[in-house]
């Protein structure tokens, strides 16, 4: 959501810094379309499995940052990045995610380059749970 | 023509998602608030719990979450110092946790290794449950920390008269990941945060982007007032632009913003 901005002058006052519904949640929208993935060509999702899936993965995206954020504090770093959060994913008992991330994070950052690798590794682990939905999800960032 | 209806849809849903937002976060508040005035009837509940428990994990458990009681209350009082501290404590109670919990953390493995989502749901519920154990041992902390008590006890007074139910269902004990238990905790609080926040900035602003809406107010609108369909639309311009929204993913991003403004618009004016 911050990323899209690209309004005119008149609009720079809008963007209120507070805790928003939009700075909480994912777009319901994206999460849609990577639900739909995993259906069948005429199967439906119901509102209600929208919004728990929502929250859900809102949720996990806060609990695993969260504690990437503790240790960055800990070791006075300012910069959150992707081995961080694979830290994070172990220390929290989610190490089957970590083999398939790994190689995820090597191959992107081989791709963009060690500059940008750091700060959008965090996509880069969204991007591996959509499979697949990577253009779409950069410009609802 | 059939991807409009789609994101109408969705749009519905975010508007049907803003109603229901405030009530889901709302529980947990007010769970957390009622498992404030647990350490009250929590004195009596006690030795149910430790007999309920088995000895030394009972002991063990015990040891953890007092620990963690103080990492809380240092993580409450919002000091870099005090924060400091409650990490430091709060890794020795992880160490002890570690070790004392083994052979629990190895079948919470298995159970955690099928199932990768559900421990998430089930963080959820217990980010509420966790709570009546760091009341009773708050209470057993009286003579430490009774001026926190004496502060806290004025904020609960009002859910008391409200959260009367959710105390039966705080009496059940619900056990989680021991490496999840602090993460848990801290996402606990900056829910509540989160919530307080919230309630202070409730007046959300209709539209984040004014070009945006001024745009969405001056396309055409079939009956039932949704936006009318390309083929409805006869200007060649209002066309020419669809076009152009569709060619990229950012304008088409900017198109459900748009849309989105104009069902809050639509909701505003529905309100008088």
């Amino acid at each position: 959501m911050a990323d899209t901005p690209s309004s005119p002058a008149g609009d720079g006052g809008e963007s209120g810094g507070s805790v928003r519904e939009q700075d909480r949640y994912l777009p319901i929208a994206n999460i849609s379309r990577i639900m739909k993935k995993a259906l069948p060509p005429n199967g439906k999702i119901g509102k209600d499995a929208k919004d728990t899936v929502q929250e859900c993965v809102s949720e996990f995206i806060s609990f695993i940052t969260s504690e990437a954020s503790d240790k960055c504090q800990k070791e006075k770093r300012k910069t959150v990045n992707g081995d961080d959060l694979l830290w994070a994913m172990a220390t929290l008992g989610f190490e089957d995610y970590l083999e398939p991330l790994k190689i995820y994070l090597a191959r992107y950052r081989e791709l963009e380059g060690d500059n940008k690798g750091s700060g959008k590794s965090g996509d880069g682990s969204n991007r591996d749970a959509g499979g697949g939905v990577s253009g779409e999800e950069m410009p609802s960032w | 023509m059939q991807s409009k209806p789609g994101r109408e849809n969705e749009e519905e849903v975010n508007n049907h998602h803003a109603v229901q937002q405030p009530m889901m976060y709302a529980e947990p508040w007010w769970k957390n608030n009622s498992f404030g005035v647990v350490p009250q009837a929590r004195p009596s509940g006690i030795p149910s719990n430790s007999s309920s428990l088995d000895c030394p994990n009972g002991s063990e458990s015990n040891d953890v979450h007092s620990a963690s009681e103080d990492g809380a209350l240092n993580g409450e009082n919002d000091g870099t110092w005090k924060d400091s501290q409650a990490a430091t404590s709060s890794r020795s109670v992880d160490n002890h946790g570690m070790e004392g919990n083994d052979p629990a953390l190895s079948i919470r493995n298995m159970h955690d290794q099928p199932l990768v989502q559900p421990p998430e749901l089930v963080g959820h519920y217990i980010a509420c449950v966790p709570n009546p154990y760091q009341d009773p041992y708050y209470g057993g902390l009286m003579g430490a920390y009774g001026h926190q008590q004496l502060g806290f006890r004025p904020y609960l007074g009002m859910p008391r008269e409200r959260t009367a139910l959710p105390l039966d269902m705080a009496q059940e004990p619900v056990y989680v990941n021991a490496k999840q238990y602090e993460g848990i905790l801290r996402r606990r609080k900056a829910r509540a945060k989160a919530e307080l926040e919230r309630k202070v900035i409730r007046d959300r602003k209709p539209y984040l982007h004014e070009s945006r809406h001024k745009h969405a107010m001056r396309r055409a609108r079939a009956s039932g007032g949704r936006f009318a369909k390309k083929s409805e639309v006869e200007a060649g311009e209002d066309a020419g632009g669809r076009d152009r929204e569709r060619g990229s993913a950012t304008n088409s991003s900017g198109s459900e913003q748009v849309e989105t403004d104009s069902n809050e618009t639509l909701n505003s004016s529905g309100a008088p």
